[in-house]
This record gives structure tokens, sequence and C-alpha cells, in this order.
């Protein structure tokens, strides 16, 4: 077939399913990582930062043996060589992926929440770049700028980098990278780079208040970096990994997370008509009957990292008209499983999750090694869901 | 006269202000008072474990917790060290997160919630290898290791310890596993002796194994 067309096919069926409408088949989009560099045999350090081709190579050895609609992307997210040049960051990468470091985002105190509230950007270019950076320090003005101008540099070159590989697996290989951008809602800013774990659990009983005008202030100032982008609404979407839910008590969420969810999906789904991915991280079984709060009729993904079929079954029941179903396959029954019982699990994803559409197929949590299933799994799974998945 | 009930009632609550008006008129009495409130405190603990286990609290209330045990703890240390020292009794554990891997979160829950149930608690840190893990079992003569991880690569490092524990002919020191990528799979893989997802299954494992 076709490149093209391939491509076409490939991606209405994730279109369909965006729009509500039935596809001709449950679209097959595992939750892929760096996986896909392992079972290549590839390198993901050679392949992010050294070889861009080898990014191509990969995802084309995978796609040719494993059946699916969709990458969500390549992996390559974060600009480590920009990061490396103003002092590495929490981010570290080897040969097998990228990870973060734990308790390595603790970079502000409860006090100083006023002063994120009041001006986000002052905020962040005076206090906090310098404090993280230790490069900024004492540095002139002109040579703060220097420093600026090569980050936005690196950062361009790493989007260039990327570019190459990104546009051959789409025209090449017909397979369609989802993900047009990443946004995060600023709960998770908070956590991720400023307060850390422990920091924002304390502040969420002793400063709840403070974090939460914090929290509002940050999400205006991050929708308006988003609209600087013009990024156009298309067949993509926009993905926000969800850290801080559940780990918070349902009142608590309620009150400090549930209402940014609620405010973005309105402004980006209802109003401007993008499409919307949510990883919702963990267990989201108490947190239900809160989400009803969401708009209805979105163009909302959420992939739940669950691998218990029935839970999601349950999700779909009460949420299905707000929350597009992803997710079901367990990498667990996917690393340790029979083919037998991976194909067990599909088929049940099948039963329970796909009538009346509103499913796309996917792992429980990323595949980033191979430790996150055998590829016989992985390639049994896709199969069985890509021939037996017809509406 | 200190209400102790309420003071373990307090932490049970994550009740901070409360807590630390009774521990504040707790180290105004001395020796024995600091004691029973220590153990207040980790009865309230317990509480709070079990809260977790039923899905009443969740994961930022176990840090909560744990930051709430180490105040009471800092609050008393003077009132504890002024007395005859009650030496503690409590079995050593040893307590890390596994090679390749550089999550500390579940680690340092389980090490505030181990110390509240009277374990001595010797945490290696993070992306700790086989070797290091070995000669500190050894060193410390530990019967009790808890191996700690979030990425399924952990799961590798975790047979390798058990694998390096039984070359070093130490077999007989019990092993448990936890963390977000455990399973009862994991732990035939590993040849780990248990795994828990919560603190509070871990604690129970190895109260058994302590024959506490």
């Amino acid at each position: 077939m076709d490149m093209n067309e391939l491509y076409e096919q490939r991606i209405r069926r994730f279109d369909d399913v965006m729009n509500r409408k039935l596809p001709d088949r449950v679209p097959v989009v595992p939750n892929m990582n760096t996986w896909m560099y392992q079972f290549a045999g590839i390198s993901v350090k050679k392949a992010f930062t050294e070889d861009a081709d080898e990014i191509f190579r990969a995802a084309k050895y995978m796609t040719e043996q494993i059946p699916m609609d969709a990458l969500m992307s390549t992996s390559n997210t974060v600009p480590l060589n920009l990061a490396k040049k103003v002092g590495e960051g929490i981010y570290t990468c080897s040969d097998n992926g990228v990870q973060i470091k734990g308790s390595g985002g603790h970079l502000m105190e409860p006090e100083e929440y006023g002063l994120l509230a009041e001006d986000p950007m002052k905020f962040f270019a005076n206090v906090l770049i310098p404090r993280k950076f230790e490069i900024f320090r004492g540095a002139s003005t002109e040579k703060k700028a220097e420093i600026i101008k090569q980050a936005y540099a690196d950062n361009q070159a790493f989007i260039k980098y990327n570019q190459g590989p990104n546009g051959r697996i789409e025209k090449e290989l017909g397979m369609p990278l989802i993900v047009r951008g990443t946004n995060f809602l600023s709960p998770d800013i908070v956590l991720d780079y400023l307060r850390d774990f422990v920091g924002i659990s304390l502040d969420v009983r002793r400063h709840s208040q403070q974090l939460l005008e914090a929290c509002l202030s940050l999400y205006d100032y991050i929708m308006e970096m988003f609209n600087d982008t013009a990024t156009p609404p298309d067949r993509k979407v926009l993905f926000s990994p969800l850290h801080l839910p559940t780990y918070l008590r349902p009142r608590d969420f309620a009150r400090l997370y549930l209402p940014f969810m609620k405010k973005y999906l309105e402004e980006m789904a209802v109003k401007r008509g993008y499409s919307i991915y949510f990883f919702m991280e963990n267990n989201w079984m108490p947190y239900l009957d809160l989400l009803k709060e969401l708009p209805e009729n979105t163009k909302f993904v959420g992939l739940f990292e669950t691998g218990n079929i029935d839970d999601l079954a349950e999700i779909k029941r009460r949420l299905g008209s707000r929350i597009i179903v992803m997710g079901g396959m367990s990498v667990d029954t996917l690393r340790f499983g029979t083919k037998d019982e991976v194909i067990d699990s599909a088929k049940k994803c099948l039963d329970l999750l796909a009538p009346d559409g509103g499913y796309i197929f996917s792992t429980d949590k990323t595949l980033m090694t191979m430790n996150d299933g055998t590829p016989e799994n992985v390639i049994a799974a896709c199969e069985y869901v890509t021939e037996n998945g017809k509406y | 006269m200190i209400n102790f009930e309420e003071l373990a009632q307090a932490m049970g609550d994550l009740d901070e202000d409360t807590m630390l008006k009774l521990l504040d008129q707790v180290t105004a009495e001395g020796k024995e008072a600091a004691d029973q409130a220590m153990a207040a405190c980790q009865k309230g603990m317990d509480t709070v474990g079990e809260l977790f286990e039923q899905g009443e609290y969740f994961v930022g209330d176990l840090i909560y917790a744990g930051e709430l045990m180490t105040q009471a703890a800092g609050i008393l240390k003077d009132a504890l060290a002024a007395g005859e020292s009650t030496e503690s009794t409590g079995t050593k554990v040893i307590l890390c997160t596994v090679k390749n891997d550089l999550h500390d979160i579940g680690k340092n829950i389980v090490k505030a919630m181990m110390e509240a149930n009277g374990f001595e608690v010797i945490d290696l840190g993070i992306d700790t290898a086989p070797e290091t893990i070995v000669e500190a079992v050894k060193t410390h003569q530990i019967k009790i290791l808890l191996l700690s991880g979030v990425l399924t690569l952990a799961i590798d490092s975790m047979k390798e310890t058990v694998d390096a524990l039984k070359a070093a002919g130490l077999e007989d020191v019990k092993v448990l596993i936890g963390g977000a990528p455990v399973s009862e799979n994991a732990r035939n893989v590993t040849g780990a002796d248990e795994w828990a997802q919560s603190p509070q299954k871990t604690i129970q494992v190895c109260k058994a194994w302590a024959n506490l």
C-alpha cells in the first residue's frame, strides 16, 4: 500500500475515536517508549544525542514487526544537550533510557509561594533560574544574554534533530506520531520542578491556599506561553502526564487539582478544539465520581495506568461520555505471562472495552525497557487486536 | 497529666497542631513521659498505615505522616536522651533502592514507617550495587533486606542482588522487594522471599520475620 494511504488509514482510526465515531477497528497504540530502541538493539543515548537516523531505524525495525496504528512519540523529548550546557538538571540519559532523578525537583520553599503567585515570569527569571543553574549566578547581563541565546539555539537544534526522523517515520513508514506538544498542569510543575514529592505533600496540608494561588498564577503563565507558539489544532494531541492527583486524598484533589483539569479541558478541548491526551497515572478508582465535573463529548483521551480491565470497564461505564479510554494490556502480563495469557487479556480488553467505540488499545504502563514486555508477547497482543478488533 | 491517647489520636488523624501542643507539654515532664509519647506517636503511625491500607489515606498522607514523626522525634530528642538510655532493641534491617534506579520516595516512606514500628533501618540510598548491599549485610549482620524500585529495570537488579547474597553464602537473609513494578511474578523471578506494594504489608512481613 502507498505510504500516504497507510498513514491516512491509521490516523483515521485514531481520529474517528477522538471524534466519537466508530472506526473500522479498535486502534492499536501501545504506550511505546524506549522499549523500541532496545528491541532494535539501538543505544538510546546514541539515538537521542548523536545520530538521529538511529531513531528512524528503531521505529522502522519495530513497526515492520509489530502491527500498530500510531506511535505517541519517539520519546526523545528532553533537550539533553541544552540541559548539559546550562547544568544537567534532573534528567540522566544512558544506553537504556532517560530517567528523572528522585528528589531532584526541590527548588523553592513554601514561604516563596507568594512571589510565584505574584509574577511567575519574574520569579522564574530572577530567583529560580539562577538558583537552579549556577552558570547564571554572578554573571553579567551580557553573559546571561549569551547563555540564553545559546540555550535557545540548542533548543532549536534539538527540534531540528527530531524533525528529520519524525518526518521520515510518518512519510516512509506511514506511521503517525500522535503527540504534537506537551503541556504540564501547573500543580505538576510545582511537584516535578519546584517542591518535589515531600515538599508538595507537606504544602497540601500546611500551605494549601498559597499552593493553590501559585498554581492559578502559574496556569495563566503557561497558557500565555502556549498561545505564543500558535500550535494549530489538528489531528494530533496535546499531551499532559498527570503526576500529582492520585497521591492526594480525593477532597484535596477536588480542591487543588481537578479545577486545573477542568479549566484546561474547557479552554483547550471545548473552546479551541484541540485533542487532549492525559496520562492518568496510578489508580484513579477513588476519584471517578469527582471526574463527572469534566465536560462531556470532548476530544479527550485518558490513558489509565492500570492493568485491571474490570476497573477500566467501570471507568468507561461511568465516564465514557467524558473520557475516551485508552489502555488495558498489563505490562506485567506482557513480561511474565504466556502467549495464551496475553491473548486472553487482549480478548478481555476487546470484550469489555471496545463495544460502541470510545476505546484505544494500549499498554497500562510505558514500555521503557525489554523488562516491560517480551517481543513475542507484545507482538501477540497487537496482532490479536488488529485481527479481532474489527467493528 | 498528658493524655497519650489523645496524642496517638492526633498522630493518626495527622492533626499537626494538636500533636505539637501535646508534645510541648511532654518535654516539660522528662524522660518517662517522652518514652510514652514516642510510643503514642508510633501507635498513631500504625493507624496511619491501616488507614492507607483501607484507602482512606493516600501516598501524600504517608509522606506527611513521616514528616510529623521526624518532628516528634526531634522535639523529644533531649527528653529521651536525658534519662537512662533504654537502648533500642529494634531489629536491624537494610533498606535501599537497587542499582540503576534513582527513585527514593517509596523507600523513604517505608523507612519512616519501619522506624516508627521500632526497627532500626540502615538506609543505603539509591542506585545501590549488589556488592555494596552484600558488604553492608555482612558488616551489620543483617537478616532482613528490603529492596525498593520504581522501574521495571529494578527487577533485574533485585534478582542480581538476591543472586549475589546467595553467592556470598547469605541464604538465610530474608529479602522483601517493594515498589510499583513488583508482583508475585517478580518475586518468583528475583528469588526474593516476599513482595509488597504498601508499607503496611512490609511492616507485617518484617515483624513476622523478626518474631515480633
